[in-house]
């Protein structure tokens, strides 16, 4: 009898997509790394959010008495040569590096899976001349080419996050056209066509939302890298500029004391590390869970 | 029609001249390969190109040639007009949006509705297609229902515009036997309730004498038999849908017929009548002569010298 499936599925009067989230996300909470990463993320977000309520100190606020203090009660992390408490200057940081990555996964995500789309649904001669231009691109090495666009551009945050988009930029495109080549032959695209859809419905109703998952995976495990590549910029000097208290920033004018006073860049590093790793797990995480392969 | 190809042109549709009336249901029978599809495609115009091209010939729908329409036209006539039904119903929706969700958007495409009217409206389709609790299955995704609940899903879908024209290319291959003759029912039931013309595209012969009124049969892209159902399985005249109707199994219990040999590369086909290779009754003529699609008997036409002979035309 066909109609099993409908007689003992639970009658649910959420939405469907609410129904598929919960599965997801209830799949996730089994997976032991994706509840670790989940939960560094999630610290780390906290810690952004939390901010102005937990930092003890105004962070960019000079008090050259208490200058290059080691960690204690006082100052958990020390403080930096201006006085500076490094503990309140991380809480503050991560919110920079946080929004960095998410802008730049969001910039890059989207104008990325955007050519991607047109590249693999159109083929032919749009889809080698988008692809070649992208080849470009990955032709240089990510950081290389990140910091003499932001070079280029000139030293700025804003500059330095468009920089690492437009590095981050081929992975997405790639990626998509991948999956459009593969979904654009799909009979739900034909069937859509005979019901006559046009080409942009069909790219943004068809192609796009069936390359959603890969693009996910794909930015979660695109984040530690745009953070760490905006870290890179501002470490050189091209990113974020003093007195922004931003973590490769700090790790830059920290170098100059590590022998002396190893605390000053040694905290922004271990955040940095702990957040890129975070989300590298996650994403593998998630990887392994919204791939529909090993899934159920 | 025909395709580039690597190896040059190759001529996957030949002289194929069809013509179905409203209320008809026309069986396009043919071993897998033989063009079926490639011509219920290119009736939409759906066949890419490149690779394919177009050599020469029209369509007619009503008084329009469609080779002719620009794809702004096409694609309002694709739907509205002339829709389609897939083989394979498990990957005809999308994977990631629920049956609802699809059906509104091609039905709101077409006519102006809001959410609610559109829903109550695809209810309704879903129910003349007799699935049960069409509520619960519009907040489905197609995973979730079997290949014969899609497959009701697509039709009320391709019915859903009332068109004038269904293409159903081998709608109930996928599908197992007890849900294929449901299937048959719904869509026989739908056409004449309708008053929809329809080409059925299938290499199961079962299937033809059960629902078409006219078949034609092809061969290697080529027309070689047109009749009416009646006429064409008590007196085959061409000795390929002689052999097609010999194939079918379960007539010499503990033996299966088959035609010897394979359907022959659009890239280079046979000489002569194309079929000569395998005939059983092929003569030194078929290999060199071409024969014409010709009128044997009333609404019964052949593309066969020996049965032109026989019928002396």
């Amino acid at each position: 009898m066909p109609y099993l499936i409908l007689a003992s599925a639970t009658k649910s009067t959420l939405p469907a997509w609410v129904r598929e989230l919960g599965l997801t996300l209830r799949i996730l909470s089994r997976n032991p790394s994706a509840v670790l990463g989940g939960m560094i993320i999630m610290t780390m977000a906290f810690l952004a959010l939390a901010a102005p309520f937990i930092a003890p100190y105004d962070p960019i606020m000079l008090s050259l008495p208490d200058r290059l203090q080691s960690p204690g009660s006082a100052h958990f992390f020390g403080t930096d040569e201006l006085g500076r408490d490094i503990f309140s200057r991380i809480l503050y940081g991560a919110r920079i590096s946080l929004t960095i990555g998410l802008l730049v996964v969001g910039v890059a995500g989207i104008t990325g899976s955007l050519i991607g789309a047109v590249a693999g649904y159109f083929g032919g001669v749009i889809d080698n001349v988008i692809m070649r231009c992208m080849d470009v691109i990955l032709s240089f090495p990510a950081l290389v080419l990140a910091l003499s666009l932001a070079a280029a551009m000139g030293p700025s945050l804003v500059n330095a996050i468009l920089a690492t988009a437009v590095v981050m930029i081929p992975k997405f495109a790639r990626l998509v056209r991948g999956e459009a080549l593969a979904i654009r032959e799909m009979p739900f695209v034909a069937a859509s066509r005979v019901a006559g859809a046009g080409h942009l419905r069909i790219i943004f109703r068809h192609i796009l939302p069936n390359c959603l998952n890969a693009a996910i995976v794909l930015a979660t495990l695109t984040l530690g890298d745009a953070i760490l590549i905006a870290a890179s910029l501002s470490f050189i000097g091209l990113g974020a500029q003093p007195p922004t208290p931003e973590w490769g920033a700090m790790i830059a004018s920290g170098r100059k004391f590590l022998m002396d006073q190893w605390w000053y860049a040694t905290f922004p590093g271990l955040f940095i590390l702990v957040t890129v790793i975070g989300f590298n797990i996650f994403g593998d995480a998630v990887r392994d869970v919204l791939d529909p392969r090993i899934r159920r | 029609m025909g395709f580039e190809t690597h190896q040059g042109p190759a001529h996957v549709l030949d002289r194929v001249s069809l013509a179905v009336q409203k209320g008809e249901i026309l069986g396009l029978v043919g071993e897998s390969g033989c063009g079926k599809s490639v011509l219920a495609r290119s009736i939409l115009r759906l066949i890419p190109s490149p690779p394919g091209v177009l050599l020469g010939g029209q369509i007619l729908f009503g008084d329009q040639d469609l080779l002719k329409l620009s794809e702004k036209s096409m694609r309002a006539l694709r739907g509205q007009q002339i829709s389609m039904i897939f083989q394979e119903p498990m990957t005809s929706l999308n994977p990631v949006f629920t049956i609802g969700h699809q059906m509104r958007e091609v039905v709101r495409t077409h006519k102006p509705m809001t959410k609610a009217q559109a829903n109550a409206f695809c209810c309704s389709m879903l129910a003349t297609v007799r699935l049960p609790d069409p509520d619960n299955v519009l907040q489905r995704y197609p995973h979730e229902l079997s290949g014969g609940m899609l497959q009701r899903v697509m039709i009320a879908l391709a019915l859903a515009c009332n068109p004038a024209l269904l293409l159903a290319d081998e709608p109930t291959t996928a599908l197992d036997v007890t849900v294929q003759g449901q299937i048959l029912a719904i869509l026989s039931e739908l056409a004449t309730a309708q008053n929809l013309a329809v080409i059925f595209v299938t290499h199961d012969m079962g299937v033809v004498a059960q629902l078409c009124h006219r078949v034609a049969v092809m061969y290697a892209g080529q027309l070689v038999e047109e009749a009416l159902v009646h006429d064409l399985f008590a007196q085959p005249a061409h000795p390929y849908t002689q052999g097609l109707i010999a194939s079918i199994p379960g007539q010499t219990p503990g033996q299966l017929q088959t035609i010897p040999g394979s359907v022959p590369s659009a890239l280079q086909p046979p000489s002569g009548c194309r079929f000569h290779p395998r005939c059983p009754k092929s003569t030194g003529h078929c290999a060199l002569h071409t024969p014409q699609l010709l009128t044997v008997a009333d609404q019964h036409k052949v593309a066969c010298h020996q049965a032109h002979n026989r019928a002396s035309v």
